[in-house]
């Protein structure tokens, strides 16, 4: 196994450690159970889907002359789908709101610390 | 809302990364919010994968989500 290999096998490891918990979660949350073999499979699907997603992240911001992708280029993965892209419009839109309020609570801070010093 | 479990971004971001066709310095990159958008995004497939395969499992009535049930829905989510 190449290095490269053996790092996307830990990747898909940490990958299957984390949606096993969500897939618990979420069983737990609709009165039932997965096998880990169902699990193993998730994430075998999840992995693939994460791969095309980059690759199409990679051709929308490309497309818009970008070298970084934006949320704007991961709105349009849900283009098909209109009920995933309102919660993913409202998970953009209020990540956006609590980054506005982290940055005037952080710009107040800075203020009030600046107007300690000096008599 | 009781669900606390997500993918980490900082997973994610790697993964991500080494799928980008364009890598190394002036490669693609991605912004911190996007990498939690897409996390987003990849919690709800589960999820809703989850969600499929337990009315499957109802269905047939043991109420257990098996391979067979990720097989059958598979395509349909990989769409949506």
């Amino acid at each position: 196994m190449s290095q490269d290999e053996a790092l996307m096998e830990r990747l898909k490891a940490s990958l299957w450690f984390s949606i096993g918990k969500i897939v618990d979660e979420e069983t737990a949350r609709l009165n039932t159970t997965a096998t880990p073999q169902f699990i193993g499979a998730m994430t075998e699907m999840a992995w693939a889907q994460i791969e095309n997603v980059a690759q199409d992240l990679e051709s929308f911001s490309r497309h818009a002359g970008r070298t970084t992708v934006t949320t704007d280029d991961v709105m349009l993965i849900t283009r098909r789908n209109e009920a995933l892209g309102e919660i993913m419009r409202d998970f953009v839109d209020r990540e956006k709101a609590e980054k506005e309020v982290d940055k005037g609570a952080k710009a107040k801070v800075k203020r009030t610390a600046v107007k300690g010093r000096g008599k | 809302d009781e669900r606390k479990e997500h993918i980490p971004d900082d997973l994610l971001a790697v993964v991500l990364g080494r799928f980008f066709r364009e890598r190394g310095s002036g490669g693609t990159r991605m912004s911190r919010d996007a990498v939690r958008a897409v996390g987003r995004y990849m919690d709800t497939f589960v999820r809703e994968g989850v969600a499929r395969g337990a009315w499957a499992g109802e269905e047939r009535g043991n109420g257990v989500l098996e391979v067979e049930d990720l097989e059958r829905l598979a395509p349909q989510l990989l769409l949506d």
